[in-house]
């Protein structure tokens, strides 16, 4: 996978390259930021890469993370981010992203019993992010970037049980998870 | 100048967004169940209502009786249907007696036993298009007194269940969210709330073998050997009169030692097969049958079969006990009060099991496995039949009944080389 992304990172690096030309072209950007997730019950790590387009001001991506708090997951969403100021080297900019967060099967909660039936669940959930960053040009091509967010995940699964003793009744429990924190990123951008 | 402006708009709303936000740093949990509220009616309403009604289809299938060319197959909760077997290749589903809480059956004569929760109901089945209960007798099964926490109220059963969705909070646990070494936090109460659609998971049959009684499995709860009905309920074992079918008498009602879930007989010995354990009683007095024996192992399974000197025994995971153990017991019953362990035969998932003659049938979740077991040390599979969710198994004249996810199958074993598959009542997926 990690070899996978770099591999399309080089061969989109002319692209990047276009960039140079002035802002007022559109051109393919790249942010990848490391995590640190804070909230109420956990402080944990997540990692995430955003790659879209750029025009003036304005940054249109897909990203994807892994987010691991309370739960392992893979948020899959929409960013989007504006510059605030039109200096090309300091630049302060808002972003703010949205999607699918998609929970990811573990040992913690096993997806089957032994007899072979369903134990839990998982259910694709709504992500969303939104902060300032700090982008610090270093050269033609690459930037370092600092922000600081609010980030939400909602985590939901449902349980299925046997109760009753003569009788096994097969029940389901749904669950629903809001997890809301603080999130400090630094990472690397390619422009 | 241009960088304090910059950094006074950032600054006071961000200032300000963290003050708004970290009000809402909370992580907060809800879990969804279906609460089950019971509606009741007096058994005595009951019990008038009682009769022949038109065929239902099968939606979940429990335990099953075999009497001359009818299958008695219980609906998990609600009643039995009658199905004439004339034709094995095409069994036709011919009426339904509605009978609340029912899950167990047996017969002797033109009489039908059935629990309806706690009570025995006695039905005349001389006519089948008129069947109707003649009397009960309440407090055999003791151990149906609470459903899922409910009690129920003397003098009423269960008629049905009304539902709703609740919501309630689950606290989110500090440390490292809510999971944490693959443990579940959660300090809210577990059982206030009982939750989910009820599904058949009830494994099958009950059987003496003798002449006027019908057949029945391994999972039976129910037993009759001569003028006597014998009753396993949690750890009770109850015996009960019957020399005059119609008009049962109560004549004791014992300690089984152990979490009785089902009954076999064999000659004059009642293998009862728990959660727990086994255990066998003597009906040498058949008024109060006397502890002979006992074999206990971990929670796991329970249905239990016998001949002369060995009994099979399946354990298996997936049941309220939360069992770890799949396999087949194979114990030496050869003298009554040393009950050993002949030898543990692996399984995937073993519940119900038949045996005729050497061969021995035994549901292995999705598949009816065929042994060779003429040496119990040494038993040899034959062969697989793949079935999803194989619950029980009635072995008779040649013809295996097997209670499985997808419905009642028939497999026709005259020829062990060449088991052919008869019929098949099916059941919605």
């Amino acid at each position: 996978m990690p070899k996978n992304y770099l591999f399309v990172l080089l061969c989109a690096l002319p692209f990047f390259a276009a960039a140079q030309q002035g802002e007022k072209s559109m051109h393919l950007y790249n942010i990848t930021q490391f995590g640190w997730l804070m909230g109420d019950n956990a402080h944990t790590t997540s990692i995430e890469t955003v790659t879209g387009l750029s025009y003036k001001r304005y940054k249109a991506g897909l990203g994807v993370a892994l987010d691991n708090y309370g739960y392992k997951s893979l948020p899959v969403f929409v960013d989007l981010r504006y510059n605030l100021s039109k200096n090309t080297k300091n630049i302060l900019q808002f972003y703010g992203n949205g999607g699918m967060n998609i929970p990811l099967q573990s040992g913690n909660l096993p997806y089957k019993y032994n007899n072979g039936d369903v134990w839990h669940a998982l259910h694709p959930s709504f992500y969303g992010e939104a902060g300032v960053n700090y982008v610090l040009r270093l050269g033609k091509l690459l930037s370092v970037n600092a922000g600081l967010g609010y980030n939400y995940k909602t985590f939901k699964y449902t349980e299925y049980n046997y109760q009753g003793d003569i009788v096994l009744m097969r029940t389901a429990t749904s669950y629903a998870y809001h997890y809301s924190k603080y999130v400090l990123r630094v990472g690397f951008g390619l422009w | 100048m241009k960088i304090r402006s910059i950094a006074a708009a950032v600054a006071i709303p961000a200032v300000i967004a963290c003050i708004v936000i970290s009000a809402c740093t909370k992580d907060t949990g809800y879990r969804t169940v279906k609460v089950y509220t019971p509606v009741y009616k007096s058994i005595t309403d009951v019990t008038a209502s009682v009769k022949t009604s038109e065929p239902e289809g099968v939606t979940a299938s429990g335990k099953m009786l075999l009497l001359g060319k009818y299958i008695f197959l219980n609906e998990v909760n609600k009643g039995i249907h009658i199905i004439d077997n004339s034709n094995p290749a095409a069994p036709v589903n011919k009426a339904f007696i509605n009978i609340p809480g029912n899950l167990d059956i047996a017969t002797k004569g033109n009489t039908l036993y059935a629990d309806c929760y706690t009570y025995l109901l006695v039905l005349d089945i001389s006519d089948l298009q008129n069947v109707s209960c003649k009397t009960y007798l309440h407090n055999v099964f003791p151990d149906r007194a609470s459903v899922l926490g409910t009690t129920i109220p003397d003098g009423q059963v269960i008629v049905d269940w009304k539902t709703r969705e609740a919501t309630e909070n689950v606290s989110v646990m500090p440390g490292q969210g809510i999971w944490k070494n693959h443990e579940y936090y959660y300090n809210g109460p577990w059982y206030d709330l009982y939750a989910g659609a009820p599904q058949s998971n009830a494994y099958n049959l009950a059987s003496s073998g003798k002449s006027n009684t019908g057949i029945a499995g391994s999972s039976a709860r129910m037993a009759i050997i001569n003028n006597h009905l014998y009753t396993a309920a949690s750890n009770v074992l109850s015996a009960i009169n019957i020399a005059t079918p119609s008009a049962p008498k109560m004549e004791s009602q014992n300690a089984t030692g152990i979490s009785a879930q089902s009954i076999f007989p064999f000659n004059n010995k009642l293998f009862i097969g728990g959660s727990n354990g086994v255990s066998v009683f003597s009906t040498d007095n058949a008024s109060a049958p006397l502890l002979e024996g006992g074999f206990g192992h971990f929670c796991s399974g329970d249905p239990v079969i016998a001949d002369e000197n060995t009994a099979y025994v399946t354990l298996h995971t997936g049941n309220w006990c939360n069992g770890a153990i799949d396999e087949l017991d194979v114990l030496d019953v050869s003298d009554l009060h040393n009950l050993k362990t002949i030898r543990n035969y692996p399984l995937t998932s073993p519940k119900g099991l038949s045996k005729d003659g050497n061969l021995l049938f035994v549901c292995d979740g999705p598949a009816l496995k065929v042994f060779n077991a003429a040496n119990p040390a040494d038993i040899k599979l034959l062969q697989t039949i793949n079935l999803a969710d194989t619950y029980d198994v009635i072995c008779h004249n040649k013809i295996a009944y097997v209670s499985a996810k997808g419905g009642l199958y028939q497999f026709d074993y005259s020829d062990t080389r060449n088991i052919k598959q008869l019929g098949k009542i099916s059941l919605p997926q």
